[in-house]
C-alpha cells in the first residue's frame, strides 16, 4: 500500500499529493486529477501539465503570470497547509516533544488532544512502519475530522482516534512508550498516563500557563514519576541580507528601487563594497507553551 | 564521618545538628540548605538507557567541544526539518560531533535505508555512536564513504567486491561453521546495505545533514548533485559565517527554497509551589541551523558549482585498504568493538 506521506516518490502522477509551494507559509496541498485545475494568488496550474513531472520542480502558471514549486508533502510541508481547527504545535516544540520522548519506530505512543493533527502526523511519521500512535479528542467533529486526514494521508493504518474525553475515562489499557498531554488540565490525566506508561518511559505535557505547569508536576511527583523537567523552546529567525557597507542599503532594495527608476543596477556586479550580515527577525513567537517532561519510575523505586 | 562509613543520611543530620542557623531559616531555606547538602553527601545515581536525548544532554554538559556544541534543542530541530524516518531510504551526513548525529539519525532509522556518513577526515571518529546500543539491525544502516568513491560509483562503477560463497556443509567443526555461518549473513547484510547505498546515489539522496567545525559550502556543492530535487537539508554551524555564504550560493544559484537560518533559545524552569521561576543559569547558544528544501534550479545543474568556483573538499589522503570492500568491517573504527558485537 502506497503511504502518501511518508514514501516520497520522484514523479507526479495522477492521484497522487502535491504541494503548491509559494513561499513560507504559503503553500497549496493538492491531489491530481485529470482536467482539474488550481488557481491561486499566482496563477492556475493545470493538474494535467503536472503528470510526469520530477518533484522539486518549478511549475509556471498557466498564463506565465507567476509560479511555484510542487514538492512531496513531508510532515511538516502538511502542518503548513492545514486546517486550523486548533492552535497547533509548530516545528520548534515538535521537535523537542519528538526526541525528549525517545520516540523511534516501532514505538506505541499515547496523545491526547488531537486537535487538528499536526503533531499526531509529526509522531506516526517517526514511528512508522512498526509502531502505533492513539489518539484521543474530546471534541467529537474534531476527532471524525482527524479520522479522515489520517485516511487520506494513508496515516490511518498507524493511527487510531478515540473520541473520548481522557480526564475522565482514561486510556486504552495497553501499555505505552510515550505519552503526550496537551490538555487544558493535564494533571487530571497523569494518574491514566501513569497506569499505562511502561516504566522508564516518559511523559510529556504542553501547556500555555505556568499555573498549569504547576499543578501537572504536583500531579507528576504523586503519581510515581521522576526526571521532572520544565522546559521552554523558541526558534529565533534571522534575515539575511547584502548591505552596501557604506550606507547601509539592502543592496536587492535598493536594485528593485532603481529599476522602478529606469536605472540599472547590478546586484552580482555591485560596485561598492557589501556586506552579508544577519538581522535578527523583527517580530517572533515569544512563546507557545511550556513543555514538561517526566520519566516513570520502576514500580520499586517509589 | 564519610571515610567511616556513616550513610548519607547520617551525615546530614549530622550537620543539621551541628548548624548554628539551620533552626532559624525558613521552611523554604531549609528544604533548598537540604537539597545542595543531598547533592555532596547524598549521591544517588540512575542507570537510564542511553538515547539520542540522553547522550546529546550528557556530552553538551560535560563535553560540548566534542560534540561541536551541538545542544539537543538544535539536533532536534535538524532531525525534525530534514524529516529522518523509517521509511526513507537514504540520507547524507557529514558530521564533526564525535559519531553523536550519526547515532542520532540512525536511532530513528529502524534498521531501514541507509546512513551514508561521508567521510570528512580518513578515519571518521564516529565513537559516539557505538553509545547508542543501537543493536546489528539499526547500527547496519551506518556506511561509510569517501568523497572519490561516490564520484566513482555515480560514474557508472560499483564498489561492492564479490563475496566467494564457501560451501559450508563441507565444514565438520560445529564451532566454526557456526562462526562462519554468522559471517556470511553479515556479509549479506552489508551487500545489500552497500547496494541500497549505490542505488540511492542514482535514484537521489533523500536528505542531507552537515554538523561540521569548518566552512560547510565545499561540501554543499560537492554533495548537491546527489540529493534529489525536494528533498530537504540541513546544516549546522556553531558560527554564522558559513551559513550565510551557504545561503548566499544556493540563492544566487536558484537552487533552493525554503531557506531559514535560525537559532534555538532554550529555557529551563524551576517548578515548586510558590517559588517558580526561569533556572538563573542558561545555555547562551548553540549554534545556527540553515534549512531548506533543494529544488531543480532554472539555471542548470551546474549553477552551484558554478557559482562557488575554487572552493573544493580537501583532498583525502590514499587510504591503505579500500573501505568499499564488503570482506572486512567497514564500520567506525575497525580498532573499537561495535556495540552490536558485544550482544551475541
Amino acid at each position: 500500500t502506497k503511504m502518501a506521506l511518508l514514501l516520497p516518490k520522484k514523479f507526479i502522477e495522477v492521484g497522487d499529493p502535491v504541494v503548491l509551494y509559494s513561499g513560507r507559509g504559503n503553500i497549496q496541498l493538492i491531489r491530481i486529477e485529470p482536467g482539474k485545475t488550481t488557481n491561486g494568488k499566482h496563477g492556475n496550474y493545470p493538474h494535467d501539465a503536472l503528470v510526469g513531472v520530477e518533484y522539486g520542480s518549478k511549475i509556471v502558471s498557466k498564463h506565465g503570470s507567476g509560479y511555484v514549486h510542487a514538492l512531496y508533502p513531508s510532515p511538516e510541508l502538511w502542518s503548513q497547509g492545514l486546517d486550523h481547527r486548533t492552535e497547533i504545535l509548530y516545528a520548534s516544540d515538535i521537535s523537542i516533544i519528538t526526541m525528549y520522548l525517545e520516540l523511534k519506530p516501532g514505538m506505541v505512543v499515547v496523545e491526547s488532544g488531537t486537535g487538528s493533527g499536526s503533531l499526531s502526523t509529526a509522531i506516526a511519521r517517526t514511528i512508522a512502519p512498526t509502531g502505533h500512535l492513539y489518539t484521543y479528542e474530546f471534541h467529537g467533529p474534531r476527532a471524525e475530522a482527524a479520522r479522515e486526514d489520517f485516511k487520506a494521508n494513508q496515516l490511518d493504518k498507524f493511527v487510531t482516534v478515540t473520541h473520548r474525553d481522557v480526564c475522565a475515562e482514561g486510556f486504552h489499557p495497553i501499555p505505552v512508550d510515550a505519552v503526550f498531554l496537551d490538555l487544558p488540565s493535564p494533571w487530571t490525566a497523569v494518574p491514566h498516563a501513569a497506569k499505562v506508561l511502561r516504566p522508564n518511559k516518559r511523559v510529556c505535557s504542553f501547556s500555555p500557563c505556568i499555573e498549569q505547569v504547576q499543578r501537572t508536576c504536583l500531579a507528576l511527583v504523586e503519581n510515581g514519576f521522576h526526571e521532572i523537567r520544565t522546559i521552554e523552546c523558541l526558534t529565533r529567525p534571522f534575515d539575511i541580507r547584502e548591505i552596501d557597507a557604506e550606507s547601509g542599503h539592502d543592496i536587492r532594495k535598493l536594485a528593485k528601487k532603481r529599476a522602478r527608476e529606469g536605472v540599472e543596477l547590478s546586484v552580482t556586479n555591485y560596485p561598492r563594497k557589501t556586506h552579508c550580515v544577519t538581522v535578527p527577525r523583527a517580530s517572533i513567537k515569544g512563546h507557545s507553551g511550556f513543555l514538561t517532561f517526566a520519566r516513570k519510575m520502576l514500580p520499586e523505586s517509589k | 564521618m564519610r571515610q567511616n562509613g556513616s550513610t548519607g543520611a547520617e551525615i546530614i543530620q549530622a550537620l543539621i545538628e551541628s548548624s548554628d542557623t539551620y533552626e532559624s531559616k525558613t521552611e523554604y531555606s531549609k528544604e533548598k540548605w537540604l537539597k545542595k547538602k543531598q547533592e555532596k553527601y547524598y549521591t544517588v545515581v540512575e542507570v537510564t538507557k542511553p538515547s539520542g536525548y540522553t547522550l546529546c544532554n550528557c556530552y553538551f554538559k560535560k563535553h560540548h567541544k566534542k560534540i561541536n556544541g551541538l545542544r539537543p534543542d538544535s539536533l532536534a530541530n535538524m532531525l525534525l526539518k530534514t524529516n529522518i524516518n523509517a521509511m526513507n531510504k537514504s540520507v547524507f551526513v557529514i558530521e564533526e560531533t564525535g559519531g553523536l548525529l550519526v547515532g542520532a539519525v540512525a536511532e530513528r532509522m529502524g534498521g531501514n535505508g541507509v546512513l551514508i556518513n561521508m567521510c570528512v577526515k580518513e578515519n571518521p571518529n564516529i565513537a559516539l555512536a557505538n553509545f547508542f546500543n543501537l543493536g546489528e539491525d539499526n547500527f547496519s544502516v551506518i556506511c561509510n564513504l569517501q568523497y572519490k568513491e561516490l564520484l566513482s560509483i555515480s560514474k557508472g562503477e560499483s564498489l561492492i567486491q564479490p563475496v566467494e560463497n564457501i560451501d559450508l556443509t563441507t565444514i565438520s567443526d560445529e564451532k566454526r561453521r557456526q562462526i562462519l555461518t554468522l559471517r556470511e549473513q553479515r556479509t549479506k547484510k552489508r551487500i545489500k546495505k552497500r547496494e541500497e547505498l549505490e542505488a540511492a546515489v542514482h535514484d537521489g539522496v533523500q536528505a542531507l545533514i552537515i554538523a561540521i567545525t569548518g566552512d560547510a559550502l565545499p561540501y554543499v556543492k560537492a554533495l548537491w548533485p546527489f540529493l534529489r530535487p525536494g528533498m530537504p537539508f540541513a546544516i549546522y554551524s556553531e558560527y554564522t559565517q558559513t551559513l550565510i555564504e551557504c545561503h548566499e550560493a544556493l540563492k544566487r544559484s536558484e537552487g533552493a527554497i525554503d531557506l531559514d537560518l535560525s537559532e534555538s533559545w532554550f529555557r529551563e524552569y524551576q517548578v515548586l509551589p510558590n517559588r517558580t521561576h526561569p533556572l538563573n543559569g542558561m545555555s547562551g547558544g548553540s549554534g545556527y541551523v540553515l534549512t531548506g528544501l533543494k529544488v531543480k534550479s532554472e539555471l542548470g545543474e551546474g549553477a552551484l558549482e558554478a557559482l562557488v568556483k575554487g572552493t573544493a573538499i580537501p583532498a583525502t589522503p590514499q587510504p591503505s585498504t579500500s573501505t568499499a570492500t564488503t570482506t572486512e568491517e567497514s564500520g567506525p573504527n575497525k580498532k573499537q568493538k561495535t556495540g552490536h558485537e558485544d550482544q551475541q
